[in-house]
C-alpha cells in the first residue's frame, strides 16, 4: 500500500471574470477548436472541445483568443517551482495540474486540511480557479480534484483507507483513460468507477476486444487504490536536507531577508552535522506572493557546513533576489552533499587549516566572478602551445614534471596568435623586421625555427600546417615568440606563408 | 617630551624601519630579496619587506609583460611553499594574454602553484586582491591591472600588514598618482645580452629597474639580468647590458716579457 498522501491541484485560469463569455482556441486538422472557457461562457452552453463555429452559434457574443499551450506551460512550471514552499517534491500533471507530495509536509502547516486551505487561499488569491483533492494515491487525489462535485475543504481529503468509498461514484472520465475506453465504458453501462471495479477483472477483459485495452482500465484502477504504484516525476530530485521558513508578514527588505537566512543555515547546519557531511551547492529559494519564485545558489570547492562562510556566500547574492510584493517563505536546501570531516588531516599529517583558507577564498571568488574565472592549469601532453596546458578547478592540483616544461616557452601566452607581417629570410630564416599592432619592430637577436608540426591524429586538425617557431628581441629590448605557418617552397599552398605572434617573454 | 622622543614614537606608529640594515623588523622573519648587493642595501634592513603591498609599473605601455616577468622573477625568490593567486582584467587577458606553464618555470615559479582569477572589472580586481590578502592561504598575491586608487592601495596595504601576506601588482598604465606601496618599482626592457652564439640567439631576460620611492630605502636605478639556471638577479653592465659578459675572445692573458739578453 502506497504510504504517501498525495494532492493534486488542478487549476484553470480565469482571463475575464466578467460576464464576456470567453474562450482560448486552437487551430488543428479540424478545424478551430476551443480549448478552454470562461464561467461566463459555460453558462451559455458552449463547450471545450467544440469547433469554434458550433459555439458561435450557441453564443454569438463569444470572445474568443488563440489559446498559447508552451505559455500556460510555463506558467504551471513556475506555479509548481513556488508550491516547493509546501513540500520539496512537486510534479507537474500536463496540462494543467500540479501534484504535490505531501508525505511528512501537512503538520508543518497544522493539519491536512489547513494545508488545503492554505493551497486555496493563497492561489485564489493569485485570481486562479483551483480545485483541490487529497489521497493516498495521485490518481485519487486526480480524480477528487477533477471530478468530485464538493465544495467543503475537509471532503476533499480522502481518509486513509477509504478511497473506494470516495471514488465510487464518480464518473469513469475521472480515471485519466483515452477517450475511446470511456466511450465503450458507457457504452457498457459502466458509468462510475465504482461500477467498473466492481466488474471482475476477467469478465472485463471479455468485454473488450483488445488486450491492452483492459489492461489499461485494470492499470487505472490499481493505481487509483494503489495495489501498484505509480510514477512520480518531481520538478527535480528532492534535495536530502532543506530548511523552510515561512513568514507571517511577507519580506520586502533586504535585512529580514539576511535575518532568515541565518535562521535557515543554522537549521541546515545542524542537519548537516548530525550526518557529517558538508555542502557543495546550496539553494537559496523565494517564494514570493504573487506565486513566482526567485532563487540564487552558491557553490563551494570543497564541502564546507561553516555557517559563517556559507552566509558570507549567500549573503553577497541576496540583492539578486527581487521580492516583488513580498516574500513569505524562505527555503534553504543542500542539493549536493559530500562526506566532511573538519577534524581530518591531511595524508602527510600536516593540518587543512591553510588549504581550508584557501578553499574558502576560491568558494567567495568563484561565486562572485563565476567558476570559469577562477582556476589552476595542469599540464597536457600536446606539442601545440596552446594545447600544452588546461585550466581545471583549484582543488585539482597536479605537479608540473620537468618534462611538461619546454625550452624557451614564454610565460605568457596570447588568447589566440595575432597576424603580423614580418620581413624574413626564405626559406626558414627569422624575421629581420616585423609589424606587431601597427608597430614596427626591429630584431637585433634571433633563435630558431622550433618545427612544431600538427597533431595530425586529432579531429579537425588535419588542415593545420607546420609551424616554425623562433624566439626574437627587438631594438628596444622586448622578447616575442612568433611563428610562420607553413613554409615557403610548399607547391601546394597558395602565396606566402602567414607569421603570427604567439607569446611573450619577460 | 622631547623631539627625539616624538620622532621615535611616529617611527613605532608608522613601523617606519630604522635606517640600520641587518636588524630584524618584527614579525617579518623570511627573507625576501634580489640577491643583489647594490639593491638590497637600498632597502630598509636589505630586504623586501613580506608583509607589504609592492607597485610594479611598467616604464611605458609596451613595457607590461617585461614589468610583470619581473615581477614574476621577484616572487620566485619569495620562501616559503604556497598558492600564489594571480588576477587579471578579463580584456587584459584577452589582449596580452595569460600566464602559461610551460614557460613559468623559467622565472623559478611551479605553474601549479598559481591559481589564475580573472576579474570583469576594476572594482572586482581591488576586491579579489584585498580578500585574496586577507585569505590567510596563500604565500603571495600578483595581479596586474590599470593603476589603483590611494585608498585601494591604502586598504590593500593595510590588509596585506596584518595578514602578513604579500602582495605585487603590476601597474599597466604606469602611472604615477598616489600610491601607498611600501615600496614602487619602475620597471623597462633592457636590449640582452644575446646568448654570444653563430645565431646571436635572444640570452637571458634584462629589465632596468628603478626603485622610484621606498619608505626607509634609497631610490636608485639598476640594470639587472635574469638566470635561468639558478633563478638569480645579476647586475649588468650600467653601459650596456651584456658586455660585461660578452668579453672579446681573442683578449688573451697578459705574459711577462722576459728581459732581453
Amino acid at each position: 500500500m502506497h504510504a504517501r498522501r498525495i494532492r493534486a491541484t488542478s487549476l484553470r485560469l480565469d482571463v475575464l471574470d466578467e460576464d464576456v463569455p470567453f474562450c482560448l482556441v486552437e487551430t488543428g486538422g479540424k478545424g478551430i477548436r476551443i480549448t478552454a472557457i470562461s464561467k461566463a461562457a459555460a453558462g451559455h452552453g458552449v463547450k471545450v472541445g467544440q469547433p469554434l463555429n458550433d459555439a458561435r452559434a450557441i453564443c454569438p457574443q463569444l470572445a474568443s483568443y488563440p489559446a498559447d499551450s508552451r505559455a500556460d506551460m510555463e506558467g504551471l512550471k513556475s506555479l509548481a517551482q513556488w508550491c516547493d514552499r509546501y513540500s520539496p517534491s512537486v510534479s507537474l500533471i500536463a496540462p494543467d495540474s500540479i501534484a504535490i507530495d505531501t508525505t511528512g509536509c501537512a503538520h508543518l502547516f497544522g493539519g491536512e486540511a489547513a494545508l488545503l486551505q492554505d493551497v486555496m487561499r493563497r492561489l485564489q488569491w493569485m485570481k486562479l480557479t483551483v480545485r483541490t483533492g487529497l489521497a493516498e494515491t495521485l490518481a485519487a487525489a486526480r480524480a477528487i480534484a477533477l471530478f468530485a462535485d464538493i465544495n467543503a475543504i475537509g471532503d476533499r481529503i480522502v481518509p486513509h483507507g477509504q478511497i473506494a468509498a470516495a471514488t465510487n461514484d464518480l464518473p469513469v472520465e475521472a480515471l485519466d483513460l483515452c477517450f475511446d475506453i470511456v466511450v465503450l465504458l458507457r457504452r457498457l453501462g459502466l458509468k462510475t468507477i465504482g461500477a467498473v471495479a466492481a466488474v471482475p477483472r476477467h469478465a472485463l477483459a471479455r468485454r473488450f476486444q483488445s488486450k491492452q485495452a483492459a489492461g489499461d482500465v485494470c492499470l487505472r484502477l490499481d493505481h487509483l487504490y494503489g495495489r501498484r504504484g505509480q510514477a512520480f516525476q518531481p520538478l527535480k530530485p528532492a534535495p536530502l536536507y532543506r530548511a523552510r521558513m515561512g513568514c507571517n508578514d511577507p519580506i520586502l527588505d533586504i535585512v529580514s531577508l539576511e535575518y532568515g537566512l541565518g535562521y535557515l543555515l543554522n537549521d541546515l547546519v545542524r542537519q548537516l552535522e548530525g550526518d557529517g557531511v558538508g555542502v557543495r551547492t546550496l539553494t537559496l529559494t523565494a517564494c514570493r506572493v504573487d506565486g513566482s519564485t526567485r532563487a540564487v545558489q552558491a557553490g563551494l570547492s570543497r564541502p564546507n557546513r561553516n555557517p559563517s562562510h556559507l552566509q558570507r556566500l549567500l549573503k553577497e547574492r541576496l540583492e539578486q533576489i527581487d521580492p516583488g510584493e513580498g516574500i513569505d517563505t524562505l527555503i534553504l536546501s543542500a542539493d549536493a552533499v559530500q562526506v566532511f570531516d573538519p577534524r581530518q588531516k591531511n595524508l602527510d599529517g600536516t593540518s587543512t587549516l591553510k588549504s581550508e583558507e584557501t578553499s574558502v577564498l576560491i568558494d567567495r571568488l568563484a561565486n562572485r566572478l563565476g567558476a570559469k574565472n577562477v582556476y589552476r592549469t595542469i599540464p597536457v601532453e600536446s606539442h601545440i602551445p596552446e594545447r600544452a596546458q588546461k585550466p581545471v578547478a583549484v582543488n585539482d592540483r597536479t605537479v608540473w614534471l620537468e618534462h611538461s616544461i619546454k625550452p624557451d616557452r614564454p610565460f605568457r601566452l596570447l588568447a589566440r596568435p595575432e597576424t603580423i607581417s614580418a620581413i624574413a629570410e626564405v626559406p626558414d630564416g627569422p624575421p629581420l623586421q616585423f609589424i606587431w599592432r601597427r608597430i614596427i619592430r626591429r630584431v637585433v637577436h634571433a633563435r630558431g625555427p622550433e618545427r612544431i608540426a600538427p597533431e595530425w591524429w586529432l579531429q579537425g586538425a588535419a588542415d593545420d600546417e607546420v609551424r616554425d617557431y623562433y624566439e626574437v628581441e627587438d631594438t628596444q629590448g622586448h622578447r616575442y615568440w612568433l611563428y610562420r605557418a607553413g613554409l615557403y617552397q610548399d607547391p601546394v599552398r597558395k602565396g606566402p606563408p602567414l607569421w603570427f605572434m604567439h607569446g611573450l617573454f619577460a | 617630551m622631547t623631539i627625539a622622543e616624538l620622532r621615535k614614537l611616529i617611527v613605532d606608529i608608522e613601523n617606519k624601519p630604522a635606517k640600520t640594515p641587518g636588524t630584524t623588523v618584527p614579525g617579518d622573519e623570511c627573507l625576501w630579496s634580489f640577491g643583489v648587493d647594490e639593491i638590497d642595501q637600498a632597502l630598509p634592513h636589505a630586504r623586501l619587506c613580506s608583509r607589504s603591498f609592492h607597485d610594479v609599473s611598467a616604464a611605458h605601455p609596451t613595457d607590461r609583460s617585461s614589468a610583470c616577468g619581473f615581477a614574476m622573477a621577484l616572487l620566485s625568490r619569495l620562501p616559503g611553499e604556497g598558492d600564489i593567486l594571480w588576477c587579471q582584467l578579463v580584456p587584459d587577458a584577452q589582449e596580452y594574454g595569460s600566464l602559461y606553464g610551460p614557460g613559468l618555470h623559467w622565472l623559478g615559479i611551479d605553474p601549479g602553484r598559481i591559481i589564475h582569477v580573472c576579474a570583469r572589472s576594476h572594482k572586482d580586481l581591488a576586491w579579489v586582491m584585498e580578500e585574496a590578502v586577507r585569505s590567510a592561504g596563500l604565500r603571495a598575491v600578483l595581479s596586474e591591472g590599470p593603476a589603483l586608487n590611494f585608498t585601494a592601495t591604502r586598504r590593500l596595504s593595510l590588509a596585506c600588514e596584518e595578514a602578513a601576506t604579500p602582495c605585487l601588482f603590476v601597474n599597466l598604465n604606469g602611472e604615477a598618482g598616489a600610491s601607498a606601496a611600501a615600496t614602487r618599482w619602475q620597471v623597462k626592457a633592457d636590449v640582452g645580452p644575446g646568448d654570444g652564439e653563430g645565431m646571436s640567439g635572444p640570452g637571458t631576460a634584462a629589465w632596468s629597474i628603478s626603485l622610484v620611492r621606498c619608505r626607509g630605502g634609497q631610490p636608485g636605478k639598476w640594470h639587472l639580468h635574469w638566470d635561468y639556471e639558478t633563478f638569480s638577479f645579476h647586475m649588468a653592465s650600467p653601459v650596456r647590458g651584456g658586455e660585461i659578459f660578452a668579453r672579446p675572445a681573442d683578449t688573451g692573458d697578459v705574459v711577462a716579457f722576459g728581459r732581453a739578453g
